[in-house]
């Protein structure tokens, strides 16, 4: 690309990325990252509450991090961070401070151009480290705010929307990575995920949500890498063969998730034909919005909505709910774009000529953990071992050369926190080694023992309790050293660690897995972790494990040594690490790990009182409060601030010599406010100016609701007014009037509805005294 | 041009003494009552090809950094600095070189850890305002080479566009003959 000095000269970098990049994003997600470019501005002009703020830039994927509320302990005592701005972007969360930015990858499928922007992004925003998470994610730490707006765009040029990555909406939908070449799969699952991911993002019944909502596919009910039950919606690909011919669908499960209190997902039918599986999606979502909940923010995940309910009650209302939905094309659009997502090699299918010792035993050990047959012969499946799940800009640049050479864009994230390359001919495997050894990309051990599974922990996230990527560091690094000499049994396990119970870091599907817990040793606070043995991640996540007991953080290591040789000691034939826990019991296991739960005193062995992966006295201080999803923030809500939005856009267009523009976007302000007060009756309000203007007045006008306690129906009146002279003509003067009247209005909307809430406030009260 | 986004990497006389852990212990030490807004370290000793130990800053990050195989200090602007292009490269220069010495002169690294005045790495870390072009190199190019004169108090110094179109921005400048970094401080108003 060459740029001309003029496109440079003088110009912001958002304005610079704002016009390179016109034309090259859908013009919604453009539309979009305008207006959330807008919002940003208004934020800093303090225009918008810190609540509304959070939620939105939540639903765009802008976490906060730790240390975002200005403090850090330094070991000794709590300090201030003195960040410049006096700012905030969200209760208790200073606009200076660094932010985690999630950007969402469906079903993990990534195309080298977009690897090399994310590449690109991580350096001139973040750290130059690309993290992948464990739902198939791409996030990017100690990102600014203010440079959100052109992040989003260059994403949005490679087709990339970190909307609602985050915040009580649609995450990101996920899928097994080997989907279209698994040799055990029903059918692939790709073009699936890719329908629930367009026909779900933004739309209007997924806006009203307690929490966030996970959906996972699945290609066969045996494996581990859909993990099924563990999401509140998942589909694992089922075919049917009915009148002599077959049938593509799903078993549906819903209710299930992880956290600090898991729950399996149960099956909600066990065939869901292709053609129906987006509507009951959207039946199930309506159902959810309605009734799950959305002020005990513990218990507004669907699993306790389903839990509830039961199943039965649940499925019944979902029926109903399905019956009474006009019919949507897109529900059975996709389905003749089935083979869009289908890919093809670049290379000729061959299979692999092995020359016995080839590369040395470390390439045979790669071989053994790092590559799979494909269900296509001739063709290999190839994982990249990223450790921690993080990789460097030059060589997430240096991976997708690897891909244009190798294969073409199929390259997958995975739920291991790792990236694999599909469709390599086999013939070309010793070269993908010798290219991915180039870049330090040829670790072994991929799905073993050694590719331990971390969350953020205390690295980053507000929530940390301990230090799950400290402590997965020294554990990979330990089992590294002695991996090729680890029993077949042993090296097969799975370790998984969380920071803290919410269990980000899956800890319940582990074989072995950790939260990070703290306990009070003698006057000091001392970093420990739960352990929780007997987890599954196989069959789709299917059963959880249980809890053991704590073990300070220092001596985890010793602990994996000691339950890893009880196991190759004790295991009789044949017998799982589950079933050995189970017929060892837990009472044997506490009193086999009982010297290592002890902490030595201070003086003795201070390493204990400090976390891995710092040099600093460990202290719960710097604990905050989580952005796990937000504020729950009502359709209301949101609806003003979007009318906000538009009037000052107005405001704007005034300022630029388009007064009629103007006028029509103050209009289209009063009505999208007026929009937003009449959801709190009905979420269906439609977009036509009529309907709007009928249902306000009879909902709030007529009732006089809306009127003002002291101005009376005069700021209604504006509204009416505007409507009868929207197609109007208007000239400077009249625009003007009409800007500030919908100004006015709109204050007005906030007023009532703050007055709304405080009446409901109030009666709840009563209700619950 | 308006130069915001400025990195420099100063390289090591040796990377053998400059181990990431004593890097790690070495910046917590500097986040409390520093002058400068420091908000955190982060350790990436497991990657390859980037920053092995990270000092973030709110306005400069201080990276021990290894990318392309070559261990140094990376000094890293985050934030907009208001000025002329001249007054940023001399301030710039002048801190990554300060970071530098107290590097050297911290105990923890026991006298071994020496940092090399025979060059230096320039970057524009914003592919917006500096695409990697020899437009960019040409508007570049004549207060760069004024700020390295004055730096090398006179002594040549050979530029080189690093001209790979998917990199950053960067210039590789190699002194004519080694400088002390200590007097390179100096020369800059230090
Ligand atoms: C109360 C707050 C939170 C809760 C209850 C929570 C819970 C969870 C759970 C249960 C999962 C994984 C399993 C699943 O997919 O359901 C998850 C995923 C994850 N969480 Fe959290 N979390 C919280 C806050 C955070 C925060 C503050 C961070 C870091 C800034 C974080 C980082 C992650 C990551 C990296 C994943 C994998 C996510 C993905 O790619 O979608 N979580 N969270
Ligand atoms: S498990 Fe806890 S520490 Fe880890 S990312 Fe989730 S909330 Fe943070």
């Amino acid at each position: 690309m060459t740029i001309s000095e003029k496109e440079t000269s003088g110009d912001t970098p958002a304005e610079i990325w704002k016009r390179r990049l016109a034309g090259r994003m859908p013009a919604d997600w453009a539309e979009g990252i305008d207006h959330f470019e807008t919002e940003i501005l208004l934020k800093k002009q303090g225009k918008i509450e810190d609540k509304v703020f959070a939620e939105t830039r939540l639903r765009r994927g802008a976490y906060g991090q730790r240390y975002d509320n200005g403090f850090r302990h330094d070991g000794a005592s709590q300090r201030a961070i003195s960040y410049p701005a006096a700012a905030t972007k969200g209760p208790n969360t200073l606009w200076d401070a660094p932010g985690m930015q999630r950007i969402k990858i469906p079903f993990g499928g990534m195309t080298t151009e977009q690897m090399d922007v994310i590449a690109d992004l991580s350096e001139e925003y973040a750290d130059s480290i690309c993290h992948v998470t464990t739902r198939q994610d791409f996030q990017l730490h100690y990102v600014s705010i203010d440079d959100t707006p052109s992040m989003f765009r260059r994403l949005a040029a490679v087709g990339i929307t970190t909307l609602e990555a985050c915040g009580n909406s649609v995450r990101n939908v996920t899928a097994c990575p080997v989907a279209g070449v698994c040799r055990d799969e029903s059918f692939d699952v790709t073009p699936y995920a890719r329908a629930a991911f367009r026909y779900l993002l933004g739309h209007p019944d997924v806006q009203d949500f307690g929490r966030k909502f996970k959906i996972a596919f699945s290609g066969c009910r045996q494996h581990p890498c859909g993990l099924t039950s563990m999401h509140d919606l998942g589909f694992i690909a089922v075919k049917r063969t009915e009148s002599g011919r077959e049938r593509r669908g799903f078993e549906m499960v819903v209710g299930g998730g992880l956290g600090s209190d898991p729950y399996k997902a149960k099956v909600f039918a066990e065939f869901v034909p292709e053609e129906e599986f987006l509507a009951l999606t959207q039946a199930v979502c309506r159902v959810y919005a309605r009734l799950g909940e959305k002020k005990k923010r513990g218990r507004a995940r669907i699993k306790f909505l389903v839990s509830d309910l039961g199943i039965e009650k649940f499925r019944e209302l979902v029926v109903e709910e399905r019956a009474k939905l006009p019919k949507d094309a897109r529900w059975t659009d996709f389905l003749s774009q089935l083979s869009e997502t289908d890919e093809s090699p670049l290379r000729s299918p061959q299979e692999r000529e092995r020359t016995p010792g080839e590369g040395g035993n470390e390439y045979e050990y790669w071989l053994s953990t790092n590559v799979a047959p494909q269900r296509q012969p001739g063709y290999a499946v190839v994982s990249v071992t990223l450790p921690l799940g993080d990789i460097t800009a030059n060589q997430m640049r240096g991976l997708a050369d690897i891909a244009r050479k190798f294969v073409k864009n199929t390259v997958r994230t995975t739920v291991e926190q790792n990236i694999i390359l599909r469709w390599v001919s086999q013939s070309d495997v010793p070269a993908v080694y010798a290219a991915l050894k180039s870049i330090d990309l040829a670790e072994p051990g991929a799905g073993t023992i050694v590719d331990v599974t971390a969350c953020p922990g205390t690295d980053t996230c507000k929530l940390g309790v301990s230090s799950s990527r400290g402590l997965a560091g020294v554990l990979r690094t330990r089992l590294a050293e002695k991996s090729m000499q680890l029993d077949e049994a042993i090296r097969g396990l799975r370790i998984k660690i969380s920071g803290c119970f919410n269990s980000c870091g899956q800890h319940h599907i582990a074989d072995i897995g950790f939260y990070g817990t703290s306990r009070n040793v003698r006057d000091f606070v001392v970093p420990h972790f739960q352990l929780v043995l007997g987890g599954k991640s196989k069959e789709n996540a299917a059963s959880y494990g249980l809890a053991m007991g704590n073990i300070p953080s220092k001596s985890v290591p010793a602990t994996v040594d000691r339950l890893t040789d009880l196991y190759a000691r004790g295991r009789q034939a044949g017998e799982s690490f589950q079933a050995f826990i189970a017929r060892l019991g837990k009472t044997e296991i506490k009193k086999a790990l009982a010297d290592l739960a002890e902490v030595p005193p201070r003086e003795k062995d201070a390493s204990y009182y400090t976390d891995w992966g710092d040099v600093r006295e460990y202290s719960t201080k710097d604990k905050g409060m989580g952005e796990c999803a937000g504020e729950v923030v009502s359709l209301t809500e949101f609806g003003l601030k979007a009318a906000d939005r538009e009037v000052f856009e107005a405001q704007v267009l005034l300022d630029q010599g388009e007064p009629q523009k103007a006028a029509e976007t103050a209009y289209r302000a009063m009505m999208h406010a007026a929009q937003a007060l009449i959801k709190k009756y009905n979420i269906d309000i439609s977009e036509d100016p009529e309907a709007v203007v009928k249902e306000f007045r009879s909902r709030f006008y007529d009732t006089q609701i809306f009127h003002d306690p002291y101005a009376g129906p005069k700021f209604a009146a504006y509204y009416f007014r505007a409507h009868e002279r929207r197609t109007g003509v208007f000239d400077a003067e009249k625009s003007h009037h009409l800007v500030e009247e919908a100004q006015l209005f709109i204050e007005a909307a906030y007023s009532c509805n703050i007055r709304m809430s405080m009446a409901q406030a109030s009666s709840n009260a009563v209700l619950n005294a | 041009m308006d130069i915001q986004k400025i990195n420099w990497k100063v390289f090591l006389e040796d990377p053998a003494p400059a181990d990431p852990d004593i890097f790690f212990r070495v910046f917590n030490t500097w986040i409390p009552d520093s002058p400068e807004i420091f908000v955190d370290v982060a350790d990436y000793r497991h990657v390859h090809d980037g920053p092995l130990t990270a000092l973030i800053g709110h306005h400069t990050d201080y990276w021990l950094d290894e990318t392309d195989g070559r261990r140094g200090l990376l000094y890293n602007r985050r934030t907009r600095t208001e000025g002329s292009n001249k007054s940023k490269l001399t301030k710039s220069l002048r801190d990554i070189l300060s970071a530098c010495r107290r590097l050297e002169a911290d105990p923890a690294f026991g006298g071994k850890l020496r940092f090399s005045g025979k060059e230096l790495l320039f970057l524009i870390n914003d592919r917006a305002i500096a695409p990697n072009t020899p437009e960019t190199y040409r508007a570049v190019k004549p207060d760069l080479e004024e700020i390295l004169a004055r730096a090398a108090g006179g002594a040549e110094s050979a530029l080189e566009h690093l001209a790979d179109d998917r990199r950053r921005f960067s210039v590789k400048i190699k002194f004519e003959r080694p400088q002390n970094l200590g007097e390179m401080i100096s020369r800059l108003g230090g």
